[in-house]
This record gives structure tokens, sequence and C-alpha cells, in this order.
């Protein structure tokens, strides 16, 4: 949903503080923002060429003259703009959404009686966008944001013309295809008619689950848009007629905004109120837990001091302003009425803190021990954002006796550092379970802190797996050890018919990790009955290249380098640069890095073998609704390494909740956790495989399930691929022959 | 083609065994690291993690002359009771230090004449005779003085790809060692290492022959440019925890040696005044020693 602020950004635009960014484009950036009285805010600072164009500021300049001057309820006002500084800028309220695209996507088609009152409502806000002299030119599901009183119409017009273009054979259009009229489609400058025909589209796209004009490409959409009659499913009656007067090819024969909003007005279009009532229940729930979720966006928690004499929870949110106040009122009465347990539980609560532990709900924390250490960065990011989802999910189901927290401590990838932060973790009461460590170094500092504290760790990045011997009680490791790792390399070998005469390089410089997938080495002699040449490389010698250089010589067919990322960038360069054909092969935590931009077309063919899987081209619906969730939550597909994190969490989580006495108020015992993990039968069903964890709290692969968990990841095109599971090209590869 | 998977999970299986258990035989986790009295000791009671150093001999302080380093190797203190109750010297004792032992691409191990990137290197013998039906045990410890660290490093990394290149091995006329398994682990890699870097590797040797093979082990130990190294040759009769005895003891053995080394590094003179001034180049030093 959005990212911590880059070093570049700014912190603080006019009266905004920024906090995360929201989004990014081709224009400028969009970031999350709080004005000094503590509203949320949607900051879009325009960059770029654009910002230096004269036209371009002075139509900006009028069109937010005009934006101020729309009056609706049902669009998202603007709160404040510059279009004279280096930087133009643009301030509107911030609407947590979900919007009618990700709630039909999560919740399928909405009844009718929703579509009507979305129709009604839309239509008020195109009237009064239309009675200020504006077209909105881009009304579409993913510009209708939904609140529990209605919906927001967001991105009106302004700052766009070059942003939300779409590239065809025939040129630019602006818009969205699929959602524009036939007039814009055919590059005929957008009228307030055009909006109309994109609001029937909207309203088909609601009450059938399908885009009327189907899906596919920019120019087959409005080719479609142009010729074809709007698939409208079973649409019938008033419905039907209503949708098709809009979709008419002709903008003449359109009705009007308001036309629209009189003959959909009811009684809920008079007087929505905060009930959430015209949503379906489990949309209504997805909005009131986007309202809460945004509370507990990371780095929302404003500091005390920005905060003096803040006005009683009870005070009168600004009009037309559905700020965070009023919606999370309104979350919470729909809590209660899902059968929350607290009394006035938001009303009453402090709203600006992270989980508010209100209604006498107890607030546990999850511990994230990440890294500053080299080469942690990634799967530190991507163990944070797959803690904060986790725990958003758990703060948002009705029934939680207790809330939770994040908590991310970063060690610096020496082992004093992780005890100062296994340390700190430990010592905090609330304090219930932790992610991490991410790396070696650090989880062999730190298993001996938890243990001893009798805290549960599990470690979703880490394959070394003897760190049971100083803390045989609460480690535990989800990852696949190194030195699988290495010997399934031999295994893709094997299925995909790969299997030459290999060339192995263990470069120290990789440490240990890289040294346990040298078990490649014997796998492939002993187990594939094939010919292997390995070379050391020692460390800080910079002979590297020199390994490469004996092996080629030494007529290998095939090739792993197993070593930093620099070393193996050189390695495929070396390759590439003598005309090696063969199979090659990374060591597996190189997925993910900058292995396929920095090695360029040398690298274009490499294979890494991991169990980090790419859950956003796996057909299964867990791995769909995941990487559906997580995009929604933070604009992109799951990072490498997050998937696996993310498991960890709710596993955690899972068995956390077992453990804590019902009703009570006492503690749950720490140490209950990992009593429950350790049990014999212990599974837990992940997004992509099962874990369980072995008599030394690995991640146990002694079974056949581990082909199925096993990825293969091909650079192409400069960036990993995910080319299936080991089981997958294995019955590939026998279905071919 | 239809076996293997469970072959390859059986070996990826058998190899997480070696590695949890050849790595670091519980005798050596306790021996480990340098009390060096460290300022920060006090800082982590409950750590597993203890604060030291590891053993290691600082370049400036290492022999750089062929003759300070056959010095070096010579009065180097290493008594047979350091492996264990028992030992004794077993002769030839020492070997020839212009020479050492290397791995050829047919797997078998002959001895040629130093490289140039080597100083001297030692071999010392010892043995546990047999006793109580237990069969008697054979310890070499070699001393091998490197030109310098990274020669050192390249030795180790060496070692490490003699197992991998050749899991058998043929010691001399009647010897093999087969079944190699290797690791070595540095000591910033926090995983019990006692010196610089920390090579174990494991085995059997079986005498030509003979029906029966019995435990191996060779360990190996980086000090900055200089190496230190011990086999063990297990004789038959033994359970499998009294051979586990016996391999902690060799490793103990080498941790003595280990630390004796490490002391020359600490000592208040440089090690090349122990040798006069005469000296010269490594050159001159080459043909003086013929």
């Amino acid at each position: 949903m959005s990212e911590t602020l880059q070093p570049s950004d700014p912190s603080r635009i006019a009266g905004f503080r920024l906090l995360r960014r929201l989004g990014a484009g081709g224009m400028g950036v969009v970031y999350l923002g709080r004005t000094d009285a503590g509203a949320l805010a949607a900051v879009k600072v325009i960059r770029g060429e654009s910002a230096g164009d004269d036209d371009f500021r002075a139509r900006f300049a009028r069109e937010v003259e005009l934006a101020r001057r729309v009056d609706s309820p049902w669009v998202v006002s603007v709160l404040d703009a510059d279009a004279e500084t280096r930087e133009p800028w643009l301030a509107t309220v911030f609407v947590p959404g979900p919007s009618v695209a990700e709630a039909v996507a999560a919740h399928g088609p909405l009844p009718w009686r929703a579509v009507r009152v979305l129709g009604g409502l839309l239509a008020g806000a195109l009237d009064a966008v239309h009675t200020a002299g504006l077209v909105h030119r881009d009304v579409k599901p993913g510009n209708v944001l939904l609140a529990l009183d209605g919906p927001r119409l967001i991105d009106f017009g302004i700052a766009r013309a070059a942003d939300d273009t779409a590239l065809t054979a025939s040129g630019v259009v602006v818009g969205t295809p699929g959602f524009l009229a036939p007039e814009q489609a055919r590059g005929r400058p957008a009228t307030s008619a055009s909006d109309l025909f994109a609001l029937g589209c909207v309203l088909a796209y609601a009450a059938t689950g399908i885009p009327p004009f189907g899906t596919g490409t920019p120019d087959a959409l409005l080719y479609r848009t142009v010729h074809d009659e709007p698939e409208l499913g079973d649409l019938e009656g008033e419905s039907r007629t209503l949708v098709e007067r809009c979709l008419a090819k002709d903008p003449d024969a359109r009705p009007t905004a308001d036309e629209i909003r009189r003959l959909l007005a009811t009684d809920a279009t008079a007087a929505p109120d905060t009930s959430g009532d015209w949503l379906p229940g489990p949309v209504a729930r997805m909005v009131a837990a986007r309202a809460a979720e945004s509370l507990a966006l990371p780095g929302i928690e404003p500091t005390v001091v920005d905060e003096p004499a803040e006005q009683a929870p009870q005070d009168t949110p600004p009009a037309r302003r559905p700020g965070r106040r009023r919606l999370l009122l309104a979350g919470g009465a729909l809590l209660l009425a899902g059968g929350g347990t607290g009394t006035a539980v938001w009303a009453a609560a402090d709203d600006d803190k992270e989980p508010s532990g209100g209604g006498g709900r107890p607030v546990y924390v999850l511990g994230v021990h990440t890294s500053t250490g080299t080469g942690n960065a990634a799967v530190s990011r991507a163990c944070e954002r797959a803690a904060r989802f986790a725990v958003a999910e758990h703060n948002l189901s009705p029934r939680r006796s207790y809330d939770l927290k994040v908590e991310v401590l970063a060690d610096r990838g020496d082992v004093n550092s992780a005890l100062e932060v296994a340390r700190s973790f430990t010592a905090d009461r609330k304090v219930v379970a932790v992610l991490g460590p991410v790396a070696e170094i650090p989880m062999r500092g730190a298993a001996a802190v938890y243990g001893e504290a009798g805290l549960t760790h599990v470690s979703s990045s880490t394959g070394q797996q003897d760190y049971f011997v100083t803390s045989p009680k609460t480690s535990f490791q989800s990852a696949a050890p190194h030195l699988a790792l290495g010997t399934w390399i031999a295994v893709h070998a094997l299925v995909t018919g790969q299997v030459a005469r290999i060339g192995v390089v263990i470069d120290r410089d990789g440490g240990p990790t890289v040294q346990d997938q040298g078990a490649l080495v014997s796998a492939w002699r002993d187990q594939l009955g094939a010919e292997v040449v390995p070379r050391v490389v020692a460390e800080r010698t910079d002979d590297g290249p020199e390994a490469v250089r004996e092996l080629l010589a030494a007529g290998v067919g095939a090739f792993a380098y197993l070593g930093p990322l620099d070393a193996t960038v050189r390695a495929a360069r070396d390759l590439a640069t003598a005309g090696f054909t063969g199979p090659r092969w990374m060591q597996h935590q190189l997925y993910g890095s900058d292995f396929p931009r920095r090695a360029g077309a040398a690298g274009e063919g490499w294979y890494a073998v991991t169990s980090a899987v790419d859950p956003s081209v796996l057909a299964t619906r867990r791995a769909r609704d995941f990487t559906a969730a997580w995009r929604k939550r933070y604009g992109g597909t799951p990072e490498p390494y997050a998937t696996e994190a993310y498991d960890s969490v709710r596993m955690l989580l899972a068995e956390f909740a077992r453990t804590v006495p019902a009703g009570a108020r006492r503690r749950p015992v720490r140490a209950d956790l990992a009593a429950r993990l350790a049990t014999a039968k212990y599974t837990y069903d992940g997004i992509a495989r099962t874990y369980t964890f072995g008599e030394l709290h690995q991640y146990d692969n002694s079974g056949d399930g581990w082909t199925d968990d096993t990825f293969v990841h091909e650079v192409r095109g400069g960036r990993f691929r995910q080319l299936g599971s080991l089981a997958e090209l294995d019955r590939a590869a026998k279905a071919d022959s | 083609m239809a076996g293997w998977r469970p072959a390859l999970a059986a070996a990826a299986g058998a190899l997480l065994l070696a590695g949890c258990t050849s790595g670091s035989p519980d005798g050596e986790a306790e021996g480990k690291g340098k009390p060096k009295g460290s300022p920060d000791a006090s800082a982590s009671p409950s750590s597993a993690t203890a604060v030291s150093e590891p053993y290691t001999l600082a370049e400036e302080r290492a022999p750089r002359t062929r003759a300070e380093a056959l010095a070096f190797v010579r009065e180097l203190d290493v008594r047979p009771d350091y492996f264990g109750v028992g030992y004794r010297k077993r002769e030839p004792f020492e070997s020839d230090p212009s020479e050492w032992a290397v791995l050829q691409d047919d797997c078998q191990w002959r001895r040629e004449p130093l490289p140039k990137t080597v100083l001297a290197s030692l071999t010392r013998a010892f043995e546990l005779p047999e006793k109580g039906g237990k069969g008697p045990v054979y310890v070499s410890l070699t001393v091998t003085v490197h030109q310098d660290t990274m020669a050192a490093r390249r030795d180790m990394a060496g070692a490490l790809e003699s197992a991998l290149s050749c899991p058998q091995q043929r010691l001399n006329a009647t010897d093999v060692v087969r079944g190699l398994y290797s690791r070595v682990d540095a000591f910033t890699d926090e995983r019990n290492a006692i010196s610089e870097d920390d090579l174990a590797e494991s085995g059997e040797w079986i005498v030509d022959g003979e029906s029966r093979a019995h435990p191996f082990d060779w360990y190996k130990f980086r000090l900055g440019p200089v190496t230190v190294a011990a086999t063990a040759r297990h004789g038959a009769g033994r359970t499998e925890e009294e051979d586990s005895t016996v391999t902690v003891d060799m490793v103990e053995g080498l941790g003595f040696v280990a630390a004796g080394i490490d002391r020359r590094g600490d000592a208040t003179e440089p090690a090349e005044t122990s040798t006069g001034t005469s000296a010269g180049t490594p050159g001159e030093t080459e043909g003086a020693e013929r």
C-alpha cells in the first residue's frame, strides 16, 4: 500500500508532514502526509519535465482553481495546492479505500442495490465536477474509492494529461482503455458526456464483475469500444436500460450526470450514513479494515510533541472530510456489530497510536529482527513488510481478543549488535514472538539469547542448521538449508536434461553459506554419476577469474559459480566473453539480487535454484489472493523472500493465538509457543509450501515435498523469472519425452 | 530416472548430519577461543559466543626467510601428551622440512620439494600404542610457514578443494582414506573456529588387504601465514564414543600447538631477531640451506 520515504524525498511540503510514499509515476510522486491538525492527505508532487513546462503549470493552476470549486461530498476534496513552486503539488484528503476495482476483485460483483447507490452518488459527484467546468476524463473502477458513507471520486482532471495515457498503435490516448468513451478512443477531446460513458462502464463492472468491453491490449479495447456492443452479462430491466443509455456510442444520446443522479435518488443517496449498510457485508468490512489499517500504516504514529492538545475524539470532524477519525468511528461501529468484544471500543481509543488496545484488548508485539549488514537490505525489507502486512490482517479481525503491533530492530550484521537486538526484544515483556534474524552471523549470536529467554523466533532466511546447539528450544528456521539447495542444482540439471561435466567454483568470499552449497559437488558426482571439477577460491585473493579460466580450459560443459554478487557477475562476463553457452548456476542467495542488471547480457540464462517463491506467477488461488493483497498494500508483487517471511509470521501468530489464555487477563507463557511449533505433528500450510520442522527445528526437507517447494528462476530479459518448481519442471520434461 | 528423488534426498540428509556432527566436536567448542582478557568480555555474560579472538600470528611477527621459518617450526614445542595420555613419539619422528605432501591429480599424496610460496614445513609423528584390545592411533602434526598470509589462505582453499576433488585419497603405499567430508570455518563465521580459519575433515582409512576401515580425521588451522594440521588414523577396537574421544583429544592437542604459535606473536621481540640478522633474502637463505 505504501513505502517508506526515500532519502531524496522531502520530509515536509508546505503544511504537510510527509509520512510514506503512496506511489510514483512518470509525472511525479504521491505521498501520504498529514496536516498539523492530524488529517491524512494524499500529496501529489509533479516532477520532471512537466514541472518546468509553463503551459502545464498554467493548466495545472487553472484546474486546481476549478477543483477547489467542486462541491460534492463524493469528490475527494482539495486541501491545498501550489502551482507556482518549482515542483507544483496538490494535496487532497486521503481516503484509504478500497477502490471499486479492489472490492470487486476481492468479493465479486456488487448487488444492484449497492450499484444503484454507487451510481446515484457518483452521478452527483460528476455533476459537481461538470458544474465546476471540469471534465474528469478518467472515471474508472480504480478511481472510485469506497468509504462506509459512500464513494469518493479521486484523481480528477489535474496533473494527469501526460501521466495516464495509453500508447496504442495509432498514437496516444488520455484515459484508460476499456473505460473511456468512443470519442476519446478516436482521439477527440473528452466532454462531460465522455465521463458519463465511463460511469456506465464502472457501473457495469461493479454489477457484473467484468469490464463491458472485456480485457486485452489497449488497441483491442479501443476498437471494441468504438465498434462493439458492451457485454453486460445478466444485467436486466432497469439496471440494463440505465447502463445501456450511458454506453451509447453517440455522446449526445447519453443522459447527463444530473439526470442519472435524480433517476437513482433514494433514501440512501439522500441521506447516507456511516453504517456502511449500502455495501454488502464483506465489502463493508473491507472498507472498515482499510480505514483501520491506514492507522497502522508504519510511520504514521506521530511523535507526541507533534500533537499537543488534540481535540477530543468525539469532536465533529470537518464537514465533508471523511477523515480518519470519522472512518474510524464508523469502523468501530461495524466491528461492534460484527461481534467485537469491546465496549465503546474505538471512540475511546487514542487513534493516533498504532493498534489502540482499546476495549480492554491487550497489545502484543511481534518483533522483527532485521539487519543493516551487507547484502541484507532486501531480505530485511521483505521481512518487515511481510510482518506489517500479516499483523495488519490480524488487527482487522473483528473477533480478535488482542491487538498486535510490529516492532523492527536491525542489527549491523555482526554478533554484538545482534545480541543487543535480541536482548532488547527479550527484555520487553510485550514481545511475544520474533521474525528473524535474517542472516547467519546475527542468528549465531541472537539465537542463544532468544533461547535463554524462552522467546520463540523463526528465521525465514537462514540456512545453516546448527543453531539448536545453543538454542535447543525456541529457535526455528523456515528456510531450506544451503546444503540441500546446493544439491538441488543437480536435481534441476537432471530433470531438465542439462547434466554435463560441470565446473564448480566455491568462492570463499561468499562465506560459509557458499561452502555449504558446495554439496553440489558430491551430489553431481555421487548421485548423478557425472563428472565434476571443483575449484575452491581463497578469500580476499581475487583468484576467481583464474578459476573460471582453468575450468574453461578443462572443457567443462556446465558451470556453477557459488560466490558473492560481484564475483559472480564477473564470472558471468568472463563466461560470456569466452562464448560459453552451457547451463550456468549462481548460488541461491543471489536470487532477487542485482545480478540481472549488473551482469546485463552476460547474465541472461543464469539459473538460481532456491526455495524462495515468486507467488505472482503461481496459479493457485492462495498465491493469487496473496499477490493481489500484497499489490494492494504495497503497490507491487511480493518481492523475493517476502512470501516465506509472511508465512513464518502467520505461523507464529496462529500458534501464538493458541497460547493466549481465554478470557482471563493472564499473560500467555512465552515458551508455550515454541512447544507448539516443536510438536512432531506440527505442519503449517503456507502460500506455496508446507512447513514442518525437523528435530533440530530446521525446515524439514526430508520428505518428497521439497521438489514442489523448490523453484528455478532464470535470468531472462534483465530480471529473474520463475520457470517453475523442480516437480513442475520434471513433469514438463516427462510430458515432452 | 525414477529413483532420483529419494537418492538425492537421502544424500542431502546425510550431508546435513555430517555438517552437524563433524564440524565442531563438543570438546572443541568448550576449549574454544583465546581468553585474551578482552575488555568486552563482561558485556555479554549470557552469550553463547564468548568475546574472544582467534589464535593468530601477525605477518610482521612471522618468519620471513627459510632460515627463520625452519627455526620457527623446529623450536615449536609439540609434546606427545598434547594429544592425550599415553602418546609417544614415533620413528621417524620428523620429516624433511624442505618437502611437503602434495595431493596429485591421481589423488595420491606425494612428498615434493617446497614451492616458492612455502618457507618451511615440518611433520612430527606420534602414536598411541595398542593397549587392551584397542588398536594403535597414529597422529601426525604438520606446521607449515607460508610466504605470506595470502599464500596460507590459498593453502586452506586447496585443502578444502582436495576433499572435493578426491573423496578417496591414497596416503602412502599401504593406506587409503575415503568417504571424506570437509568443511572450513573462518573465525569470523562464528562457528566455533579457534584459529582464523579451521578446517575439519573426516572419513575413514583402510589398509590395503584389510577388510575393515577405521575413522580418519584431519584438522587444519590457519594462524596468519602459518598453517598447522593434524591427522589421526584410528586403530580398531574402539566404540564410537571412544573414537570420538580420540578425535577430541587430538584436536585439543592441535589447539595447544596453535596456542604456542599464537604466543610467538605475543613475544616482545619480532621473530626475526631470534635468528639473528645474517639471514638475507629468501633466495640467499635457500642457497645456504643446501
